[in-house]
């Protein structure tokens, strides 16, 4: 590039001291994540979040140490410094990401991005990471505290060790729920989940509090019940928050790139797993079921809320390999008709599993009846309404999973609605008319005067109706899809 | 390599009932400055969206040095540099920052990142704002930056969406020096810009695109003269009489439209090329009573000539290309990136 052209002075030599400073950070590091590391050090939230936690614990020890010889001064040192710093990586942290997204697709700086190397997965990544790599530096700042704490005697060094990673591991999934929520366009979503979020874990903190010993109990992990409950629990933040991170990377990510098949992947090979333990654990775990229904949620909710439309390059490595790939995009491609495809292998599979679970001999503390399998069958309607809804309405809609999450909210807010009248003028037979509406079954369920087989059936009848419409209308989109694989293999064949 | 640096054939961009874009066909050759033309809603930055790969074309072809941006956007990625008519800067970020930000983003290491940042900022004279917050920047500096920022992977095609919209003068004219050393460094800029007199300066050819298609490709003297042909010529006439008396005047005679009031005058048009008409036309004037100090044949300009064909266009008097018919759209129609 030749000299400067500025027609108003001589060009200005960059002083070398300038370009050192851009080693600040090291290559290796992804450039999204120096460049929020850049931006989110300077930013007040975090310093005023960095300083006040540094100066409240200081200023909490010293008050600690002219107290130690008071019982329990310990264990209260542990409290405030378990309070603080979940205030700090549970509540502030979260909250930074709220707007993570949203603001690069408001001024229009992800366009520019997507031009260069990054792609949406990075970028996404990249801003999660950076909250994170903060938050981190909070939690190894607390260290010092926790090591003048042991003076103090009477802790339980494993017990505090494990809660405090755990508390950070939370912070991790609650970030990449809300980085992942950012991205969409409905400001109501991208508001309501992490303020959930946040008031969901200053809840929890209160409760912490009000039993501290039983909280470090569990986290002391020395009974088989609490490691499995333990493992339990990170393993389903973890499946939640990806598919909630893997949302914000769909959301941004241009059509070329095909983020749904794997966690559709992921989705199926949960639940196959999922059928493993059932079959080996047999009437032991008889509520597997339910629990392959919840975990169905994430990736089913996805993939009926995907957009139809699709570039040719996306089925190209479908295509390649023949008719069996074909035959793979039909329940994998990204795309909402193949999606619905996919939603009903996973129902099959679940209600396989369901039907095994059924003809187990009965358990004592958990007995799979009937009342189960007409709430489970509500639950499932539940989830393919808004769906239907989605689809009458399709040509309106550009943020279809806002819309759909707000169409299952409005028909939950119905049911309850009219199931209040019902109840309240003692006239529950009524619901009969509205039992079209899937959670108006589940409010049916425990009506007097309802036959709970019959709410069973009826929940049974609704879904096959729902279903099958579904399954039309997604096959009513096949020949645009059978359009853009030839359109892939005569790309190849270019 | 391709022939052309950037060729659009038969490109249509539907967003539901609107036709953004509508059978758009043109060929840019390499190492050449092409303007695009047109109103407000025309297509300009549709067009340039796709060709950046920012955006999928409804149907039909768009290339940039022989990679079709949909099936290759990361070949168009590396040979473009894109810059939109507006874009957000980050908080608590530097301009050096900024642009080491990108760097790393294209994937530049070490002493080369250092050095892309460094001849940027000497190229675009960012470096006495170097450590300032990129979101401080005034919109002329925020344009240069822009700039730096897409000429970081020193591309082939440089694509500007309206680069000099909001600028003072003198930061046109600086922009406008920069757009001329990169036209000598035989880099092919596809510009868009209202300010059509400084295009004509700037480029080599001009686009002009109206409701979505093209009704003209040329330099900017075959674009005035295409309008002369058919619009007549336009003549400053100073009169001391009022301008009302001068329009008054034209109202009673077919062969002349009165275009704007002036002080001490008018700005009018004669439906001739002749300049016996135009003589005819003057006698006649100074016989009816209209009292002439000054009468003279104005240099046509771009804006005239874009004004003209604006009008020609509602008049229906001016087709510009006629697109294909268009297919069946049911199967793609792909929502904005």
């Amino acid at each position: 590039m030749s000299d400067s052209p500025s027609s108003t002075a001589a060009v200005t030599p960059v002083e070398p001291s300038l370009l050192d400073r851009l080693n600040d950070f090291p290559d290796r590091l992804p450039p999204m994540l120096v460049k929020e590391l850049r931006q989110g050090l300077r930013a007040r939230t975090f310093i005023a979040v960095f300083l006040g936690l540094q100066l409240f614990l200081g200023l909490i020890m010293l008050i600690a140490t002219t107290a130690s010889g008071m019982n329990g001064a310990g264990e209260m040192v542990s409290r405030i410094i378990f309070l603080f710093f979940s205030l700090a990586v549970l509540f502030v942290q979260p909250l930074r990401a709220i707007n993570a997204l949203h603001g690069e697709i408001k001024s229009t700086t992800l366009d520019m991005m997507v031009l260069t190397k990054l792609n949406a997965t990075r970028i996404v990544a990249g801003k999660w990471s950076a909250i994170i790599g903060q938050t981190l530096l909070l939690f190894v700042s607390i260290i010092p505290y926790l090591i003048l704490r042991y003076f103090f005697g009477g802790m339980n060094l494993f017990a505090e060790l494990i809660a405090l990673c755990s508390i950070f591991f939370l912070s991790c999934c609650m970030t990449a729920i809300n980085v992942g929520i950012s991205g969409n366009a409905s400001i109501m979503l991208r508001g309501l989940v992490p303020l959930a979020l946040a008031i969901g874990s200053l809840i929890a903190m209160v409760g912490v509090m009000e039993d501290f010993d039983g909280f470090l109990e569990f986290f002391a992990l020395d009974r088989q019940d609490s490691v499995i409950a333990f493992l339990s629990l990170v393993g389903a933040a973890l499946y939640l928050s990806w598919f909630i991170f893997s949302l914000g990377v769909s959301t941004i990510a241009p059509m070329s790139e095909n983020h749904s098949t794997f966690n559709r992947l992921l989705g199926l090979a949960v639940i196959l797993l999922a059928v493993v333990i059932m079959v080996m654990k047999g009437a032991e775990w008889i509520f597997i079921p339910m629990i392959a229904g919840i975990l169905a949620i994430p990736s089913t909710l996805i993939a009926l809320t995907e957009r139809q439309e699709m570039l040719p390059r996306v089925t190209l490595p479908f295509t390649k390999r023949g008719a069996l790939g074909r035959l793979f995009g039909r329940f994998f491609y990204p795309c909402w008709s193949a999606g619905m495809l996919y939603t009903c292998l996973l129902l099959a599979i679940i209600y396989a599993l369901l039907f095994y679970a059924w003809s187990l001999p009965k358990r004592p503390y958990f007995d799979l009846g009937i009342e189960e399998i007409a709430i489970f069958n509500s639950l499932i309607g539940c989830m393919l309404f808004p769906a239907v809804c989605l689809l009458l309405m399709e040509k309106h809609i550009v943020n279809r999973i806002g819309v759909y999450i707000v169409l299952l909210l409005s028909c939950f807010a119905l049911a309850s609605a009219i199931s209040a009248v019902a109840y309240g003028t003692d006239n529950q037979q009524a619901l009969w008319i509205f039992c079209w509406l899937p959670p108006i079954q589940l409010f049916m369920v425990d009506a007097r005067n309802i036959d709970e087989k019959n709410v069973m059936l009826v929940a049974f009848a609704v879904n096959a109706i729902l279903i099958i419409f579904l399954l039309i209308r997604a096959f009513m989109k096949w020949p645009a899809i059978r359009e853009a694989e030839e359109d892939a293999l005569l790309m190849e064949r270019q | 390599m391709s022939s052309h640096a950037i060729r659009v054939h038969n490109l249509y961009r539907y967003f539901g009932a609107l036709k953004a874009v509508n059978g758009v066909s043109f060929e840019i050759p390499h190492g050449s400055v092409c303007g695009f033309v047109g109103a407000n809603g025309a297509g300009k930055t549709t067009t340039m969206r796709i060709l950046a790969s920012l955006d999928y074309p409804t149907l039909g072809v768009a290339e940039v040095c022989g990679y079709n941006v949909v099936s290759h956007p990361e070949e168009v990625r590396r040979l473009i540099g894109w810059m939109p008519d507006h874009f957000g800067n980050y908080e608590h970020m530097t301009v050096v920052e900024y642009l080491d930000f990108y760097a790393r983003a294209l994937g530049y290491k070490g002493k080369e990142r250092r050095l892309r940042v460094q001849e940027v900022m000497e190229f675009t004279d960012l470096v006495p704002l170097a450590e300032r917050f990129s979101n401080k920047l005034s919109k002329g500096n925020t344009q240069r930056l822009g700039l730096g920022r897409a000429l970081l992977q020193d591309p082939q095609v440089l694509i500007m969406d309206e680069p000099a919209a909001g600028l003072d003068p003198k930061a046109r004219v600086e922009l406008k020096s920069l757009i001329r050393v990169l036209a000598q460094e035989g880099k092919t800029i596809f510009i868009s810009s209202h300010i059509l007199s400084e295009l004509g300066e700037m480029c080599d050819s001009l686009l002009f695109i109206n409701g979505g298609r093209i009704v003209h490709h040329g330099d900017a003297e075959s674009m005035k003269q295409s309008t002369d042909a058919a619009g007549g010529f336009l003549y400053d006439v100073q009169v001391l009489n009022t301008s009302d008396s001068l329009s008054a005047w034209c109202l009673l005679h077919p062969k002349v439209e009165f275009i704007e009031a002036r002080k001490n005058g008018g700005r009018i048009r004669i439906d001739s090329g002749n300049l016996e008409d135009a003589a005819e036309i003057l006698q006649r004037m100074v016989k009816d009573g209209l009292k002439i100090t000054e009468f003279h044949r104005e240099e046509r300009n771009l804006e005239d000539a874009f004004i003209d064909m604006l009008g020609k266009i509602e008049r229906g008097e001016l087709a510009g290309q006629k697109p294909p018919p268009m297919p069946d759209t049911a199967a793609f129609n792909p929502p904005a990136l």
